[in-house]
């Protein structure tokens, strides 16, 4: 199967501050939430997006800049070609009755699921107010800050338990930081309630061949990149190590 | 007609459950996707090239699969023998015999990696001398001719008495395949990998005008390999009297009997990971099976080497 990067346009760049874009791609594309590109800027490197939604012109990916090369996309302008594979990895399954809950750019991977499901609450936490993306996207959501230079000081778990028992929720969806991820799905497993968390590992194929995203005995980029909570509860290295480039185990 | 051949091998002191055998770089990364592999039905398993040192390897895109096949150049990124030899311990959790893979640029090297692998679980050694797109090693660090290849299989074997497994290149790309093989032999091998995959390769992506692999050049393994890695399993069969892993493109029971047919002991799977999933080697086997059956064999070596008579 022919699988190599396809060149497209960024159409429109959507700045959110100074650190996270949303780049809008010339790409349609049939993904289902949850689901990730390859993205490859030639000659630099390539590293794995959420699909972050979509609309009449194609999908798009949110971009925060961490290293050196999401430092590049975030700075690209408009017409600027980029390279995508994709869609890869298992994606959500969809339950209506659910509550999303978000911590830092994992809410982008979240987008497409609370853009489907209009009446879930949405718990986001950001480490400071001036990282927040979405904000006209999703209004009504939650905002928590750990610094608490808006919204709630704290963490949006501290109110996910509450939330559940108010709203009688069915699912919830999850993807941030590890340490989160963790305390979700221990609280969701403790109500009894099901859960979703889309992980993130190092990758290099994105195809299942590669074995550098391993966790436990699964593959993050083909098993993966969303888990059920009883899975990951069952996952030797959920929430607790990480392959590096070189395959050598790093904390979470 | 025999209702349920034998698909089992006797290589490097072990008895295989059938002939199928991750192939080194593929998934090979941790003790617990061995696990996950050998739970589909590998025969044995390989691990991910392992050098003294950890390596990054080269930058992605590194693994594409580009149609006929995978374009690869990984660049041997690995975390280094001794993370390593914590990793993989206590290897009799995977289910399958495992093959440790070695990797170095000299000799002190080779003896340092290998002298640590003796001590760990391996069933057997494999020490790939053919890669086309890692400077220092194989092709780039002219490790593939027979001086070479005689220095290197002596360190080795003069660190571990393990079974050690030579990773030569398509006879394609090298004239002097057979001359390798018997270096290997002489100094010590007790079988060859055949083949590794073929390079360089390139292909560009007519937009940037840029190569799509990191590193530019890179291996090409799965269907387009096939051919020329059953070529050289078969020179290599008439030439060397050696176990061979006959590896490149074996994605099918199909391919896998025309690699023994060729005269390959038992087959090495990679690629085949990407277009059939995980089971492909439950599947492999199954079909090597159901072929054996149809052809009344009752065992593998009814046909290894069939090709040739």
């Amino acid at each position: 199967m022919k699988d190599l990067p396809r060149t497209v346009k960024i159409i429109k760049r959507t700045v959110h501050n100074n650190d996270n874009v949303t780049l809008h791609l010339d790409a349609h594309i049939s993904y289902s939430p949850g689901q990730f590109l390859m993205i490859w800027l030639p000659g630099l490197n390539e590293k794995p997006f959420s699909i972050a939604g979509h609309d009449s012109d194609g999908v798009m990916v949110t971009v925060r800049r961490r290293g050196a090369f999401s430092g590049r996309l975030v700075e690209l302008k408009e017409g600027s070609l980029i390279g995508i594979r994709g869609p890869y990895g298992r994606p959500f399954k969809l339950v209506g009755n659910c509550c999303i809950i978000a911590g830092g750019i994992g809410l982008a991977c979240l987008a497409p699921v609370a853009d489907l499901y209009k009446d879930a609450p949405i718990l986001y936490g950001e480490d400071r107010a001036s990282s927040r993306i979405y904000q006209e996207r999703f209004p009504s959501a939650s905002f928590y800050t750990t610094d608490g230079s808006a919204g709630k000081k704290g963490f949006p778990t501290d109110d996910l338990e509450s939330v559940i028992r108010e709203r009688g929720c069915d699912m919830v969806y999850c993807c941030g930081p590890e340490p989160m991820l963790v305390k979700t799905v221990r609280i969701c497993n403790a109500l009894g309630v099901g859960c979703q968390a889309s992980m993130e590992r190092y990758m290099k194929c994105g195809t299942g061949v590669c074995g550098q995203c391993a966790c436990g005995q699964v593959r993050v980029c083909v098993e993966g990149t969303v888990f059920q909570g009883n899975e990951l509860l069952q996952n030797p290295d959920f929430g607790r190590r990480r392959l590096d480039a070189s395959g050598t185990w790093r904390p979470v | 007609m025999p209702v349920n051949p034998d698909l089992s091998v006797d290589l490097f002191n072990c008895k295989l459950k059938n002939p199928t055998i991750l192939a080194s770089g593929i998934l090979g990364t941790t003790r617990d996707l061995l696990k996950t592999v050998s739970l589909n039905g590998a025969g044995a398993v390989t691990i991910k090239s392992i050098s003294k040192e950890p390596r990054y390897g080269h930058p992605n895109p590194t693994v594409l699969s580009f149609g006929p096949g995978l374009i690869n150049a990984v660049g041997y990124s690995n975390p280094g023998i001794e993370k390593a030899s914590e990793e993989f311990c206590e290897l009799d959790q995977v289910g399958c015999p495992v093959i440790g893979s070695l990797i170095g640029t000299t000799a002190e090297e080779f003896i340092y990696v290998a002298s640590i692998m003796d001590k760990m679980g391996f069933a057997a050694l494999e020490v790939p001398l053919s890669c086309p797109h890692t400077p220092g090693y194989g092709k780039m660090g002219n490790q593939d001719n027979p001086e070479e290849v005689s220095r290197i299989v002596t360190a080795i074997c003069s660190a571990s008495t393990k079974p050690l497994f030579v990773k030569l290149p398509p006879l394609a790309s090298a004239g002097n395949l057979i001359e390798m093989a018997l270096a290997a032999k002489e100094s010590g091998a007790y079988g060859i990998t055949a083949s590794n995959t073929i390079g360089p390769g390139m292909l560009i992506d007519i937009d940037s005008a840029k190569p799509y692999l990191g590193f530019g050049i890179g291996g090409i393994s799965g269907p387009a390999l096939k051919p020329l890695a059953i070529a050289t399993v078969f020179e290599l069969y008439k030439a060397v009297d050696m176990p061979i892993i006959g590896t490149g493109g074996v994605s099918t029971g199909r391919d896998a009997v025309e690699m023994i047919m060729a005269g390959a002991t038992a087959v090495g799977v990679g690629t085949a990971v990407l277009s059939r999933g995980m089971s492909a080697f439950r599947d492999i086997a199954d079909e090597i099976k159901e072929i054996l059956s149809l052809r009344g064999a009752n065992n593998l070596s009814e046909v290894r080497g069939l090709a040739h008579r």
